[in-house]
């Protein structure tokens, strides 16, 4: 299918990306070429009913047990105080 | 003797003969690994003295009889995607770079139970996005039969590090071929065990419902002892199974075997694997099993179903890369703009492209279009291959269409990497087993592997028809020259 570049710029906000204005043409092409591509699924019939995808064997039972995985958890975060993770501000003006 | 072709199988037989001592034979791999790893770039993380250090445990253990573990002594890699304590889990990605994981893969710990050594975290595409290791943010990994070209991915890292002597055995991670297509071309052995056989817990998630860790091996006997370590039913991942422990025996013949081969594979082939992959069936009918062709309708539909449902799943599960919890971060007034700005400096270009395709996938107005039609036609690949599979015990096709390629030939054409993964990633869509095993050269002396296919469960005859055609050949006791890489030299690529 033809993406044009506010698709593309679109795609890229949800992906919490921001594209370089000098790539964008470049991810564009490269995105629509493999969406071109990919159009071939849309072909499938649809008369067949697929089984639901279940793969697991059932949950395992919820018993809760201590974690001491918090201060290790942390230490790969780039910013913590006192035990918890610190982060810009979450909601805007 | 230490040879460059030991086994597993052997190694453990000099170590409980007393022949070599594990320290002897993790310093002759260390040695070798500082000859040769400089020219091929497989480690992203080496632990040698941890290594030397736990061989001198094995040793102790070894001599005072208390010798319970099947792996005792034995080197080992692990792809860096799979988390190993005490050592760093990158993913080949700069947004990880000095992340620490704080608990362990379950095939990890089961491995190091077994006696295992882990020597270091192995190259790989960033986030296993990739058929070449080029994708690395560390650079790329060199193929050990020939400097100039790719080992394959995204596990290339640990398929030349076990090509090139370095270690053992190796782990890797298979999403659509990331462990049987490197296998294939650097002439070693892999296995991308059936779905749920091998914990998933620790291992870095891209596509949850496709990946699966995979073993690599010289030969498909080696590949059963790491499968009997590393398997079984795990709390810790809801999608493991609970399958009878693999017992491997030899078998004496192909006799009774049905294999079907998939016929218009070998024609989008290049001569020279198409020649191989013919042989290695003759071979396999030479050794007593039945050929049928076979064709399967839906493969060709599988490529463009796999990209979607793959880039769907890895946009969700990238989506934690935001900054907050591991790795890096860009400073931004807000919580949303610090995001986007660490997520756009630190992924490279095929993350990127993959979680926007992923994202385009699921959005409203092309969910039912794209996404949820791959899906149908994944249900139906996986109902094709268990219709086969009622008449047939495997199923044969080329892992690869071609050999290695070179370093740089086609890393900026997504759709053409795409397709060397043709053959492979039907096998993850359907949750079944599949095996590469060398059976060849093309006329520059790069590898050709074969591809057994099986369906779920069935690992273990698999690796049976492999072991029984290995017995009667020598593909995969060929070994790259190493005294030849010193000759090459390497144009600068990164």
């Amino acid at each position: 299918m033809a993406l044009t570049l506010e698709q593309l710029e679109h795609i890229a906000r949800l992906s919490r990306l921001e594209l370089d204005p000098s790539e964008r043409e470049h991810y564009r092409k490269q995105l629509a070429a493999v969406l071109e591509w990919a159009e071939r699924v849309t072909g499938i019939d649809e008369s067949l009913h697929p089984e639901q995808l279940t793969s697991h064997e059932g949950l395992r039972p919820d018993n809760p047990k201590d974690s001491t995985l918090a201060d290790d958890l942390l230490t790969n975060s780039p910013d913590t105080e006192r035990g918890f993770y610190r982060v810009p501000r979450v909601l805007d003006q | 003797m230490l040879t460059p072709n030991l086994t597993i199988n052997q190694a453990s037989t000099m170590l409980r003969s007393g022949e070599v001592s594990s320290v002897e034979l993790v310093q002759a791999f260390i040695d070798q690994i500082d000859q040769y790893e400089p020219s091929l770039h497989t480690f992203l993380h080496l632990e040698k003295d941890h290594a030397l250090a736990t061989a001198r445990s094995a040793d102790q253990l070894l001599n005072s009889g208390i010798d319970t573990a099947p792996l005792l002594g034995i080197p080992i890699g692990v792809k860096d995607n799979i988390h190993v304590q005490g050592m760093p889990t990158t993913c080949g990605s700069k947004m990880l770079e000095g992340y620490s994981p704080p608990f362990e893969a379950t095939a990890i710990s089961q491995l190091r139970q077994a006696g295992a050594i882990v020597v270091g975290k192995t190259n790989m595409d960033e986030f296993a996005m990739g058929s070449s290791t080029e994708n690395s943010a560390y650079g790329g990994t060199y193929n050990p039969w020939n400097i100039d070209y790719v080992p394959g991915g995204s596990s290339g890292g640990s398929a030349a590090a076990l090509a090139s002597g370095f270690v053992l055995g190796a782990l890797g991670s298979d999403t659509g071929g990331s462990v049987r297509q490197p296998a294939s071309l650097c002439g070693v052995c892999g296995l991308k065990p059936s779905y749920g056989r091998i914990s998933r817990y620790g291992l870095v998630a891209f596509g949850s419902s496709l990946d699966q860790i995979g073993l690599f091996a010289r030969t498909a006997h080696d590949i059963a002892l790491l499968l009997k370590a590393a398997e079984g039913k795990d709390p810790q991942d809801a999608t493991s199974r609970s399958s009878a422990p693999i017992d491997f025996q030899p078998l004496s013949s192909l006799a009774g075997i049905r294999i079907g081969w998939l016929e218009d594979t070998l024609d989008s082939c290049t001569v020279s694997v198409k020649q191989a992959v013919q042989a290695a069936l003759a071979e396999m009918e030479n050794l007593g099993a039945e050929l049928i062709p076979i064709r399967l309708e839906c493969m060709d539909m599988a490529l463009p179903a796999y990209y979607l449902i793959a880039s769907a799943e890895a946009s969700a599960n990238l989506a934690r890369f935001d900054g907050l919890r591991y790795g890096k971060r860009q400073a931004d007034d807000t919580f949303t703009n610090a995001t986007i700005r660490s997520r756009s400096r630190y992924l490279g270009p095929e993350v990127k492209r993959r979680i926007m395709l992923g994202t385009f996938a699921l959005s409203a107005g092309y969910a039912e279009r794209y996404y949820y039609k791959a899906q149908r036609l994944r249900e139906r690949i996986a109902a094709d291959f268990e219709e086969v599979f009622g008449r047939l015990d495997a199923i044969v096709s080329p892992t690869s269409p071609n050999t290695a390629f070179k370093v740089g030939a086609i890393v900026h054409d997504p759709i053409e990497m795409y397709r060397q993964d043709v053959f492979t990633l039907a096998v993850n869509l359907a949750g079944i087993c599949g095996l590469s095993i060398p059976c060849g050269f093309d006329s520059l002396g790069l590898p050709i592997g074969v591809q057994l296919i099986g369906p779920q469960g069935r690992d273990e005859l698999l690796l049976q028809v492999a072991d029984t055609y290995q017995q009667a050949t020598v593909w995969h006791l060929q070994r790259p020259d190493m005294a030849l890489l010193s000759n090459h030299r390497k144009e600068e690529t990164q």
